[in-house]
């Protein structure tokens, strides 16, 4: 046999051996992962929406909200306790997700910055509870704005500040047109 | 070869940040705290470890001539493996290394460790290399995160020790700060070095 057939032999063989397990290590992990990541979705969903412990998702209407990404109802023993709405905006260094929990009544019951890539020490400071806290309690009936109503910006990353906002009010937005009127089902 | 002196090569004699300067990319990018970088070098500690038994278990099997894209093949495939199990089964210990995993593949201490050692060693004395220099690497970042968290959020281990009238500096932990740091540090072990050679110049 010449020798670049038995190499390119031997390489294939190394090459399906290791495509064999991947594809098994794939199969095996697969649901555990996906168990796993539902869970941990669930928990980000309870810590803006205390006490709903299930959640379904309720539908978006196509086209009409491109920075709403998922939308979940949250009951606890079958009773609505409100929603949660992850909602995307433009940060200073990119996309800024941002997950929004508007319990029954109507209020910001909590904010969390689930993704982001902001400055480190300026923009990322969005994450830190001293500023996401701002938000909870506020009402959900209009628009937040940066500045009044006691939202105060981060000093020196007023893009970030704006962006945790304007992801708040997409998800206000959505509430208010599809959901405050007791639709969502 | 002794088993000790492989060990405590990878840690200080050919550490591989400060000696070999290898894997620059996540040493510069993930030191922004000093817990990225106990993380980050225990997951790269971890895949070495691993990656130079399996290379030296295969090392008979692998033609020298394609030994690269074998090595490549390999490795990858193991940390896509290592990735996919911690992920579905301690998810915990993912959520803290898991974004640190992708970015092994790309790291190439691996690759020299499994081309420099592990090729051409006995598996346990591969296994040993790969500990002693995940350790050396990890010792190394924890180092850098150490420095830099210290002053560009005046903190260590997330712990604030300079308490709130110190202003932090931010440059420090952005990208500019990596290089600095590692400039500095890589300038004063090597006026160290150089003092210890001249040391024992003189005696001989």
């Amino acid at each position: 046999m010449p020798e670049t057939l038995k190499l390119g032999l031997k390489l294939l063989i190394i090459t399906v051996v290791a495509t064999f397990a991947l594809a098994l290590t794939q199969m095996v992990t697969e649901e555990p992962i996906r168990v796993q990541a539902e869970k941990a979705a669930n928990e980000a969903r309870s810590e803006v929406l205390e006490g709903a412990d299930e959640f379904t998702p309720v539908d978006i209407p196509d086209g009409t909200y491109p920075n709403v990404l998922e939308v979940h109802k949250g009951l606890m023993n079958g009773e609505t306790r409100g929603y949660t709405i992850k909602t995307s905006s433009k940060g200073y260094g990119g996309d800024l997700i941002v997950i929004v929990g508007i319990d029954a009544n109507g209020t910001i019951s909590g904010v969390r910055i689930t993704q982001h890539s902001e400055t480190p020490g300026l923009g990322a400071k969005a994450q830190e509870p001293a500023f996401y806290e701002q938000f909870s309690g506020k009402s959900a009936g209009s628009e937040l704005r940066l500045g009044d109503a006691g939202i105060a910006a981060i000093s020196g990353a007023t893009i970030s500040s704006r962006a945790v906002t304007a992801a708040v009010n997409y998800a206000i937005e959505f509430y208010n047109a599809e959901l405050a009127a007791g639709g969502g089902n | 070869m002794k088993v000790k002196d492989i060990l405590f090569n990878g840690i200080i004699k050919e550490n591989p940040t400060f000696r070999l300067v290898l894997g620059m990319c996540p040493t510069l990018a993930v030191t922004t705290a000093a817990v990225n970088g106990v993380a980050m070098g225990l997951a790269v500690t971890f895949v070495l470890a691993a990656s130079n038994l399996v290379i030296s278990l295969l090392r008979k099997f692998i033609p020298d001539k394609v030994r690269i894209p074998a090595f490549v093949t390999i490795i990858a495939a193991f940390v896509t493996i290592v990735g996919m199990l911690m992920e579905a089964f301690v998810p915990d210990l993912f959520k803290a290394l898991g974004l640190f995993i992708p970015l092994i593949v790309v790291n190439c201490i691996i690759l020299a460790r499994a081309e420099a050692f592990a090729s051409k060693n006995s598996a346990f004395h591969s296994l040993i290399d790969g500990i002693g220099m995940g350790l050396g690497f990890t010792i190394a970042l924890t180092v850098l995160g150490t420095i830099r968290e210290l002053l560009g959020a005046g903190s260590v281990f997330g712990i604030s020790l300079l308490g709130q009238a110190y202003e932090p500096a931010i440059i420090m932990i952005l990208p500019p700060g990596a290089f600095i740091t590692l400039g500095t540090l890589l300038a004063l072990l090597n006026k160290l070095d150089q003092k210890r050679q001249q040391k024992h110049g003189e005696k001989a």
